[in-house]
């Protein structure tokens, strides 16, 4: 059983591929799925555009042939997967603009509270675990574990609702929703300091949402490795504890803590869509809820195709990763 | 005379547990010289590996030692964090078994190999480590391109030289082997036996070699000391222990290997009925007794001590 660096590096690389052709299979079968989904749940578009008012029958036949619903479903769908591939999504119901403008025009909000959030929460909640499982049974260990516990315990939205009772209403030192003062022409450092402001509640209750998950994941994994003899071994070498404990122990215990971070940022672009209309956040999460009040169906359909390609290429990310990290991935 | 390499006096080792204190090594004492092996055989649970942790002082934090160790002259629980840690490796280094997880499964062998050099300054660079672990590669017999291997690449053979060639990176005075051999096939383990078989003449290696295969130990041991419930019961030179057991734990545990040539022994190993009492619960009087052949009314209440049963040959047994 001679080993050579060559299979190894092919082992891997056949690996990433393989997972690849996986998430592109998966991204296929999401947008097939996003098709029929949409045609089971709406059978009357036309319909549901002008619910409750009176239009004559010649105009709705006339908007049917427009929108394509006369044609076959072999027919709408391939203008569909032609159009999703143009990032044509179709019209909003509720904005009348384009879904992919719509879209675009949120995702910036989202990606820096959901991405601010995903960072914070994963690098403190790591740390957290860390310290827990390296002090087992100590008060550091119970206070982390049963701190993070709680927040983990709690739906979002309602830690939410509280921090925005507490600090934003009865407090006033922060803003009860929206991402800027209502009228403010700051530009600059002003707006910069002005978003903070806005983000920060937002921001905290999803980072403490997070926080419990990876803590605990964190901690359990570690504990795992801990009893594992080769800490035994660096231990022996006179390694000095932290060293053991940093260059040994942790970067086997994070194996399992990389794919719970992909996975998380995959949910970046969906949000926090409870928190998000709790805070008034003018994110994907927000224009999700909106959408669903309407039901704003093209809204939907296009955001539902962003959350899964979001998630599929993260998933693919965490792949990647754990091959580069894991040398025992090749053997998968 | 040389001063020994290890001194071991009355060592006492008690973990701490849920259920209360398990003491696991009851008192413990054996000298060992420069360049003298020492087998240490006995059931699991016997302590013979709390015994050699403890040797490098790596028991879990809460564990109660007493007695005395003395390191290459140094007084081990006296030692200061820094100090352990300078004596760790470079006096007394260990060989775990290898087969299980002694290697760090995401660092390359050779990696673990040059890490000792490096924390200890045995070398002056990266480069220097890189040329000794190349050495220590070839000395254990190992291809040099194998320094570049994960620990999942390896076959278990290939893993117990790597750690074979760890603990050497440091030239220690002392090498501690915890089972090295266990968990290989035959052909590894006589291999394996063989390689430190000759490490030990090339060098003034002291060795500590722990097993439960009394077999093993007559090759590498030039002494024998069989354990039972946290004690040694009988120590003596290899071949007078092994073929004229004294205890009747030490005759049950040489007759549990048949012995070749001889056709009864073949067909019908004698074993040994049940299993070593628990270390939280020992019955009182000699700890065997609920197992010995021979037990007599006395062994239930008086616990024996080593006592003279040959040349440099002590047992534990109201018999000797």
């Amino acid at each position: 059983m001679l080993a050579s660096e060559q299979p190894e590096s092919r082992g891997r690389s056949h690996f990433i591929l393989k997972k690849v052709l996986g998430s592109l299979l998966t991204l296929v079968f999401v947008l097939v799925f996003n098709f029929v989904l949409f045609r089971i749940v709406q059978s009357d578009p036309i319909g549901s555009l002008f619910r409750g008012r009176n239009v004559p029958a010649a105009k709705i036949a006339e908007l049917r042939t427009a929108f394509g619903l006369d044609e076959s479903l072999w027919v709408q769908f391939w203008a569909y997967v032609r159009q999703t591939f143009q990032l044509n999504f179709g019209i909003s119901y509720q904005s009348r603009q384009p879904v992919w403008n719509e879209i675009v025009s949120a995702i910036p909000a989202t990606v820096a509270l959901v991405g601010i959030s995903a960072v914070l929460s994963a690098v403190i909640g790591t740390i957290g675990g860390v310290i827990a499982a390296w002090r087992r049974n100590t008060w550091k260990d119970h206070a982390i574990t049963s701190g993070t516990m709680v927040f983990y315990s709690m739906p979002d939205f309602w830690l939410g609702m509280i921090l925005l009772v507490g600090f934003a209403v009865v407090l006033g030192w922060f803003p009860v929703g929206g991402m800027t003062d209502a009228g403010s022409t700051a530009t600059g450092l002003a707006l910069l300091l002005d978003r903070l402001h806005h983000i920060f509640l937002p921001a905290l209750t999803l980072t403490l949402a997070y926080l419990g998950e990876y803590a605990l994941v964190t901690r359990s994994s570690l504990l795992d490795v801990m009893g594992e003899d080769y800490l035994t071994v660096a231990k022996a070498k006179g390694l000095r504890d932290v060293v053991v404990r940093n260059r040994h122990a942790v970067p086997n215990a994070l194996l399992p803590v990389v794919t719970l971070t992909a996975i998380n940022f995959g949910f970046v672009l969906s949000g926090a869509i409870a928190v998000e209309a709790v805070f008034s956040w003018p994110g994907l999460g927000k224009a999700t809820a909106d959408a669903i009040r309407g039901p704003d169906l093209p809204m939907l359909q296009g955001l539902f195709l962003l959350f899964s390609a979001a998630v599929i290429f993260f998933n693919l990310l965490a792949d990647v990763a754990y091959a580069w990290l894991d040398p025992r991935v090749e053997r998968a | 005379m040389n001063r020994p390499v290890l001194s071991v006096k009355d060592l006492a080792i008690t973990y701490h547990s849920a259920s209360g204190p398990v003491p696991a090594v009851r008192g413990v004492t054996f000298d060992l010289a420069a360049g003298d092996s020492l087998g240490l055989a006995g059931e699991s649970g016997c302590g013979k590996s709390t015994l050699a942790n403890a040797l490098l002082r790596l028991l879990p934090d809460g564990t109660i030692t007493s007695g005395q160790v003395m390191i290459d002259g140094r007084d081990l629980f006296a030692l200061s964090p820094g100090g352990l840690r300078a004596v760790r490796w470079t006096t007394g280094a260990i060989v775990f078994q290898g087969a299980l997880h002694a290697l760090n499964p995401v660092q390359t062998a050779g990696k673990q190999v040059r890490e000792p050099m490096l924390i200890h300054q045995t070398v002056g660079s990266e480069d220097e480590a890189r040329v000794r672990s190349r050495q220590l590669f070839e000395r254990v017999g190992l291809p040099a391109n194998q320094l570049d291997a994960y620990p999942h690449q390896l076959s278990g053979g290939q893993r117990q030289r790597v750690l074979i060639a760890m603990a050497l990176a440091c030239d220690p005075r002392l090498l501690i082997a915890d089972e090295p051999t266990t968990a290989l096939d035959l052909m590894v383990q006589a291999q394996v036996l063989a390689l430190i078989a000759e490490l030990r003449r090339e060098s003034s290696l002291s060795l500590i070699f722990i097993t439960h295969d009394l077999s093993v130990l007559t090759y590498v041991a030039d002494r024998l000391a069989i354990m039972y419930a946290g004690k040694i019961v009988e120590s003596g030179p290899s071949l007078s222990v092994f073929e004229n057991a004294t205890h009747p734990y030490t005759r049950a545990l040489a007759a549990a290997f048949p012995t070749i040539g001889d056709q009864t022994s073949r067909l019908a190993p004698s074993g040994l009925a049940g299993d070593p009492p628990t270390p939280g619960a020992l019955p009182a009087g000699c700890p065997f007794h609920p197992r010995c052949p021979l037990a007599e009314d006395r062994c239930q209440t008086a616990e024996p001590v080593l006592r003279k049963a040959g040349q440099a040959h002590r047992a534990a047994c109201v018999l000797v």
